[in-house]
């Protein structure tokens, strides 16, 4: 079996970790850009060496892995100190000093805006600190080191931005009417207490003997004056050391270049109107005071369009008449107003435009609009559009910010099954977004329950009236689903769209009473019909299937037409931003825009200070999604989560199979006694081996992970623990399976884990477990069930996987136990694999059916009482069960 | 000039890891005698890979007198044959392993600079405060390259170095010398500030005396009294009308 090639396809991943944060290696899907992959291994190089000074360090530059999200929050959350450490107040007296606290606004906010990355359920406000005060202690002992200023540190740094100095320019307004504005510099005489000013010329003089501060003070104008034309003059013509009298025009010129000063350092004293919007005209929209006709995603709304210059109405007119004056600072109706021509001519465009699509406002445009704009603050918002919202849409997108839950659904009679409460609300908030006719994204992780949910709210659709919904999962899960059915909904009518029940040209007759239509996503491409009617609700399944928006899969399934789409996924999809696009492409076609409007939007957040927190707030009303650690939203999840993991049997141990249980058939009924008895259990041994790989019951070795039903569920469930970061354990009662799995968990995995058998001497297995147990990553353990099933204790793992079964629940239980046990922290998900239509199949069911007996029975079972069925009943287990979804094609 | 010049003086082939091997064994058994020795050890591809390596190097490179010659001693110096090297304001003693058994003493004296070049460059650093401000924080800001390399600026001309080697060849720049003058580029690459104790001169005083001058400058400029500026009585003013507390610096 080929590995992953580790180099060029991997990514540096950031892990959350109670007492800080660590860097790894993960295999990534897609090989990384050669430059991206250099600046990663550059700064993962500098995090071994000493982890707080790297984040230090790379909180005085530009982001260097703008892509990563784990990445751009730390680098965020490190950049912040930084910024805290140029407000310091004479920060080169405090250097070793100085201990900086981040605000109770930042950390909000900072949470407010958590990727999804590994370990995030650990990060809360005494994380958020205790990060900083470690980039503290980083700064104190690069201060003791450093013979410098703290100013030249920074310059050493390459910092784009600058330790507040000591030099301070001020403007004020002032009385005259030609030149309304006065210009000072001064400087804060090193000795000085608080808001001590000396005009800067004195310093010329003052530091006549100390060539080096002097240096510094004037180092600081320099770098300004190299980046703005004004400042320059200035310092050419001797000018920066006297006061000035100046007009509206140079005054303007000052103020555009304040950025510019401030990054040399310089403290910029200047009127507050200047910062604020109340200078500035806006264009002020008013979307959704009444309901629409009918509610959906392209319903017509509302709207008012007007203009603004602070909270002040103007109207077109005073517009245009601004647009006249020259560019710069004009004075209107009391107040200075900016004059940029650009700007002003753009804002007049937006407002012509907005006018003239007054009547064709959509929700989708407003909710867009809503979430592009909406969450800056009033203050500092540099948008030109400033939207407000009608008592209608206000109500709809509180709700759907606060997720306001509506429980108005029944279930009715023939429901089975007990919802827990989260799943309760899960179910509610479903039901509430079809309600809205917003598409919605159910990602709670795995083992949380989603199928159950979506179940309940098609069942609950089924009490209003006829249904028809269809649901795509991948081939290997149309198994769970039509028994999950049966069990929980018996009511619902399921048809599956697939050729090994409709043959190979089905049609649309075949679906019309059926309430819900199951069919894959390979089969969706096939069936043309499935896009001649408008379902009520779409539901896909492991949705990620369509992440890559040009696959022919991806087209075939957005094409589908439906009222309501709902979208499932068990892996964190936050983290990718063009499979974000994707599914919401699905979801809410136009919410993320275009293509090329995404990735610019995504581009110019990357530079932004505040990162994708935006894109975050903007997606998540549509997105549901709980993870088993969250006790503050999950209280009532049982410590033990089973599960069971339906594979389908691969082409190739179908015809096996059927060979073995054909040959069987013949041999039976020649064979009496203790041959009889024999061969019973030698067949089921082969029948066993066959669905865990082909290669094993043929003696081969090269175990391809697609001849396998159950490799590809285990690659399925692995990927989302990868993800995660979770460990897990995997059992088997074959050692000669323990290797291939291991070679096939190492590639998924992207890196090595550890194998328990019985052969393995006992110094061995302690120095495994203690491998295993310890701080380094270890992701996988296999073990064959004899020698691992018992004592030891792996408490790092908190999933367990029986990839074949030796029906005994006691022993499976023993085993799980390795894990879930005292000094476990978290739930432990046991995943119990079965492969549909085969003898384990049967054998699980008959356990189940009879749970009395299953005690007795079972643990007795290959030894006496499978020996004394008759032959048509052994025939009936072991003969493979076609049903429609048994065999993946 | 071809580095397999060397036809004369090594009659019999040298393979390089034989040299480099010696090499290594000369400075062994001189440690063990001095350990205060300070070999020249070129790590790179490259001699010199900082602003002030190469430009000493192309400095040596560009005159007449030494271009024939010099070419011998990048070899030398890049098989580790220098030794020993140390600087001392403007005298450089080192010891080079050549074919014989002890190694060659080598003694190069560089002249201070001239007082007319050095306060010229002065002059003209007045204009780059941030620059004086980047070299003061070991950068090497570009805009001074110009300055400091133009027309000789701080670097000597071959007039300005004298040398001396213990070698029997000695006369016409030996590949000891010159092995030497490639390794006082190494030591220059690894810590720039030397450069200035080689001229005999100092940063501390390019920098007061630029920063002094540009401090006169500006208040000249500044005594001029703008036609835009604020008429203020007094500074307690004008600190009224930009809303702060406003003295003249002296201590109360």
């Amino acid at each position: 079996m080929a590995s992953a090639p580790l180099s060029d396809s991997r990514e540096l991943i950031f892990v959350i970790e109670r007492s800080g944060l660590t860097l790894d290696w993960s295999p990534a899907d897609v090989a990384s850009d050669p430059e991206i992959a250099r600046v990663e291994r550059a700064f993962y190089e500098e995090w071994l060496r000493d982890p707080d000074m790297a984040w230090l360090h790379a909180g005085f530059r530009k982001p260097l892995l703008p892509e990563s999200e784990g990445f751009h929050f730390i680098w965020e959350w490190s950049r912040q100190f930084v910024e805290a450490l140029t407000r310091v107040d004479n920060l080169e007296a405090q250097r070793m000093a100085v201990h900086l606290k981040p605000s109770a606004t930042a950390i909000r906010e900072a949470l407010s805006r958590t990727p999804d990355f590994p370990g995030q359920h650990v990060l809360d406000a005494r994380w958020l600190e205790n990060f900083w005060s470690r980039l503290e202690q980083a700064f104190h002992t690069e201060m003791t080191h450093y013979a410098g200023t703290v100013f030249e540190y920074f310059l050493a740094q390459g910092a784009d931005i600058q330790p507040q100095g000591r030099i301070f320019f001020h403007l004020v307004e002032s009385k005259d009417a030609d030149t309304p504005f006065a210009f000072l510099a001064t400087y804060a005489p090193e000795e000085s207490g608080q808001g001590r000013h000396v005009p800067l010329k004195n310093a010329l003089t003052a530091y006549q003997d100390a060539p080096h501060q002097l240096l510094t003070l004037l180092s600081s104008v320099s770098r300004a004056a190299e980046d703005s034309g004004f400042l320059a003059a200035l310092l050419d013509s001797g000018e920066i050391f006297q006061p000035l009298k100046l007009s509206h025009q140079d005054a303007y010129r000052f103020l555009k270049d304040v950025p510019l000063y401030e990054r040399a350092g310089i403290r910029c004293r200047i009127p507050k109107w200047w910062k604020g919007t109340a200078s500035r005209v806006r264009a002020t929209v008013a979307v959704g005071e009444n309901p629409p006709s009918r509610v959906g995603t392209d319903a017509i709304l509302d709207f008012r369009v007007g203009l603004a210059l602070g909270d002040e109405p103007i109207t077109e007119d005073e517009l245009r008449a601004l647009l006249n004056e020259t560019e710069g600072l004009a004075y209107l109706k009391g107040k200075w107003v900016e004059v940029d021509h650009q700007a002003l001519q753009s804002l007049l465009e937006t407002f012509e435009s907005l006018t003239q699509r007054a009547d064709s406002m959509t929700f989708l445009d407003a909710l867009r609009f809503e979430l592009y704009h909406g969450q800056a603050s009033e203050d500092d918002d540099p948008t030109p559009v400033q939207i407000s919202h009608g008592a209608w849409l206000q109500d709809v997108i509180n709700r759907l910010k606060q997720r306001t839950l509506d429980t108005s659904f029944n279930l009715g009679p023939e429901w089975r099954a007990e919802l827990r409460e989260y799943q309760e609300r899960g179910v509610a908030w479903l039901w509430q977004m079809r309600q809205w006719g917003l598409g919605a994204l159910l990602a709670d992780d795995m083992g949380l329950g989603k199928t159950v949910q979506v179940l309940a709210l098609l069942t609950a659709l089924r009490q209003n009236g006829p249904l028809s919904a269809l649901l795509v999962v991948p081939a290997s899960l149309l198994g769970n689903w039509t028994d999950e059915m049966e069990k929980f909904s018996p009511g619902l009518k399921g048809v599956i769209a697939h050729p090994s029940s409709l043959g190979q040209s089905g049609s649309q007759e075949d679906l019309d009473d059926a309430d819900v239509v199951m069919t894959t996503y390979s089969m969706v491409q096939r069936y043309d019909w499935l896009r001649d009617r408008t379902w009520d609700v779409l539901v896909l399944d492991e949705a990620q299937a369509i992440k890559n928006p040009g696959t022919k899969q991806a087209r075939a399934v957005k094409a589908l037409s439906a009222n309501f789409r709902l979208a499932l996924t068990g892996t964190p999809v936050e983290n990718r931003l063009t499979d974000l696009w994707s599914l919401f492409d699905f979801l809410n076609r136009g919410l993320l825009g275009a293509p090329q409007e995404f990735s610019r939007y995504t581009k110019e957040l990357a530079q932004r200070p505040e990162g994708y927190g935006p894109l975050r707030q903007m997606v998540s009303p549509f997105i549901l999604r709980r993870v088993k650690t969250d006790r503050a939203i999950i209280q009532d999840l049982p410590e033990k989560i089973e599960m069971t993991a339906r594979a389908t049997l691969a082409r190739r141990q179908a015809a096996l199979y059927w060979d073995v249980v054909e040959h069987f058939n013949r041999q039976l009924e020649k064979v009496e006694g203790a041959n009889r008895k024999g061969l019973i259990l030698a067949t089921l041994m082969k029948l066993k081996q066959i669905c865990n790989h082909p290669d094993q019951y043929l003696g081969q070795s090269l175990f391809d992970p697609q001849e396998s039903g159950k490799f590809e569920r285990l690659k399925e469930i692995v990927e989302t623990i990868r993800d995660r970061r979770e460990r897990v354990l995997v059992f088997t009662q074959f050692r000669e399976m323990t290797d291939p799995l291991s070679t096939f968990l190492g590639s998924t995995f992207g890196r090595p884990g550890l194998v328990l058998h019985g052969q393995t001497p006992v110094p061995e297995r302690r120095r495994l477990v203690q491998a295993f147990q310890g701080p380094d990553y270890v992701p996988f353990m296999v073990l064959s069930l004899k020698a691992g099933g018992v004592g030891l204790n792996l408490t790092q793992a908190n999933h367990v996987i029986h990839f074949d079964r030796w029906w005994n629940p006691a022993v499976e239980n023993q085993a799980t136990d390795r894990a879930f046990r005292i000094g476990q922290t978290k739930n432990v998900v046991v995943h119990k694999f079965v492969t549909v239509g085969t003898i384990e199949e049967k054998i699980e069911r008959m356990i189940r059916d009879k749970h009395q007996l299953a005690q007795d029975i079972v643990p007795t079972l290959q030894e006496k009482w499978i020996g004394d069925l008759d032959n048509e009943t052994l025939m009936q287990l072991f003969r493979l069960e076609t049903r429609e979804s048994s065999v993946a094609l | 000039m071809s580095r397999y010049d060397d036809g004369n003086e090594f009659p019999a082939y040298v393979p390089v890891a034989e040299r480099r091997a010696r090499n290594a064994e000369a400075v062994k058994y001189l440690t063990q005698k001095n350990p205060h020795i300070h070999p020249i050890v070129v790590t790179g591809r490259t001699l010199a890979s900082t602003w002030w390596g190469q430009a000493w190097n192309k400095n040596l490179e560009r005159y007449a007198d030494f271009a024939n010659r010099i070419g011998r001693g990048r070899s030398y110096v890049r098989h580790g044959a220098v030794i020993d090297l140390s600087l001392n304001g403007g005298m450089v003693t080192a010891l080079v392993q050549g074919s014989r058994q002890k190694p060659y003493q080598v003694e190069v004296a560089i002249e201070p600079l001239k007082a007319q070049t050095w306060s010229a460059i002065v002059k003209a650093s007045e204009g780059q405060i941030t620059s004086l401000s980047d070299l003061v924080q070991g950068r090497f800001p570009k805009t001074l390259a110009t300055l400091f390399s133009d027309h000789g600026g701080l670097f000597p001309t071959p007039a300005q170095i004298h040398m001396r080697c213990s070698c029997p060849d000695w006369a016409t720049l030996c590949k000891h010398v010159a092995a030497v003058l490639y390794g006082i580029g190494v030591r220059l690459d690894e810590d720039p500030t030397l450069f200035f104790g080689l001229r005999n001169v100092t940063v501390n005083d390019l920098i007061s005396q630029a920063v002094a001058d540009k401090a006169d400058t500006l208040l000249k400029k500044s005594e001029a009294k703008s036609a835009r500026a604020l008429d203020a009585d007094n500074t307690e003013d004008l600190g009224a009308l930009f809303g702060i507390d406003l003295d003249d610096g002296n201590k109360p």
